[in-house]
């Protein structure tokens, strides 16, 4: 450490030591106060309307015809719990899981980003869903569905987490108003 | 090069000043790395972790990089010069 320059080097050294140990330190706490001082978050979702219509689910190019199902929904749900000090934010979406060949389907029909505790309480009333669900043989031939609201907890610092709520809400894919 | 720009440029401190520096630029980051990890998980508030390490980090940096006289209180002690033998 005999001239400034060295000093200089061997002081910035330390100070991105300590930084990943801070890093890591964030991280980890942030994850035990999650795992072991926080509650679960409530859930209430209803289905208040399915609709299943015959046509082009989107204005575009390259859709063809086939059935795709609108939906209107209510949406309780209290995500304070979920954030921590190190909570950047929160990626909420509401996935519809219904079975499929080969292998089951599931699609988001809502999304919402919160990013501080205040706008973590949702309340939302007869919401029509952002997003339609269209199947990849382009029928529903009346299948069962589940509604569920799940979340990615995006840390300042640390791994993504994702997780869902407990409460789940079964719908059915009622068939085609408007004939073929 | 005037005195003043070598003190500053190359900011030469002797043995025990350099160790003392070691042990100034270990023990103050440390302190700050806690402290600022424990202003922030008490006020829930990340960013006030961000703010206290650049505030240490800042003030570290003065107290060790620049060569202070309290660097310089050791100073070699050079043997008298001899007489070449020829």
């Amino acid at each position: 450490m005999f001239s400034t320059f060295q000093r200089i080097q061997q002081y910035w050294g330390f100070v991105t030591t300590v930084t990943v140990f801070l890093a890591a330190a964030i991280s980890i706490s942030s994850v035990i106060q999650e795992h072991y001082f926080v509650d679960i978050p409530r859930v209430s979702i209803n289905v208040q309307s399915i609709d299943v219509r015959y046509g082009k689910p989107h204005i575009g190019y390259n859709y063809k015809r086939q059935e795709y199902s609108l939906m209107k929904f209510d949406l309780e749900a209290d995500l304070t719990p979920l954030f921590t000090w190190n909570t950047k934010q929160l990626f909420v979406y509401l996935a519809a899981t219904y079975p499929g060949k080969p292998y089951a389907n599931k699609v988001v029909v809502w999304d919402a980003i919160i990013r501080s505790k205040e706008d973590a309480v949702l309340s939302l009333s007869d919401m029509t869903a952002d997003y339609s669900i269209y199947d990849v043989t382009g029928k529903f031939n009346g299948r069962n569905a589940t509604l569920s609201l799940e979340w990615n907890a995006q840390p300042y610092v640390g791994l993504l987490t994702w997780n869902k709520g407990s409460e789940r809400e079964r719908f059915e894919f009622p068939q085609p108003a408007t004939a073929r | 090069m005037s005195d003043l720009q070598t003190l500053l440029l190359e900011g030469p401190i002797d043995f025990v000043g350099q160790k003392l520096a070691d042990s100034v630029t270990f023990y103050f980051l440390s302190i700050a790395g806690v402290v600022a990890f424990l202003v922030g998980i008490i006020t829930g508030d990340i960013s006030l972790t961000g703010y206290t390490l650049v505030l240490f980090v800042s003030a570290g940096f003065v107290i060790v990089v620049f060569p202070w006289p309290f660097y310089k209180r050791h100073p070699l002690k050079w043997l008298p010069p001899t007489i070449a033998q020829n």
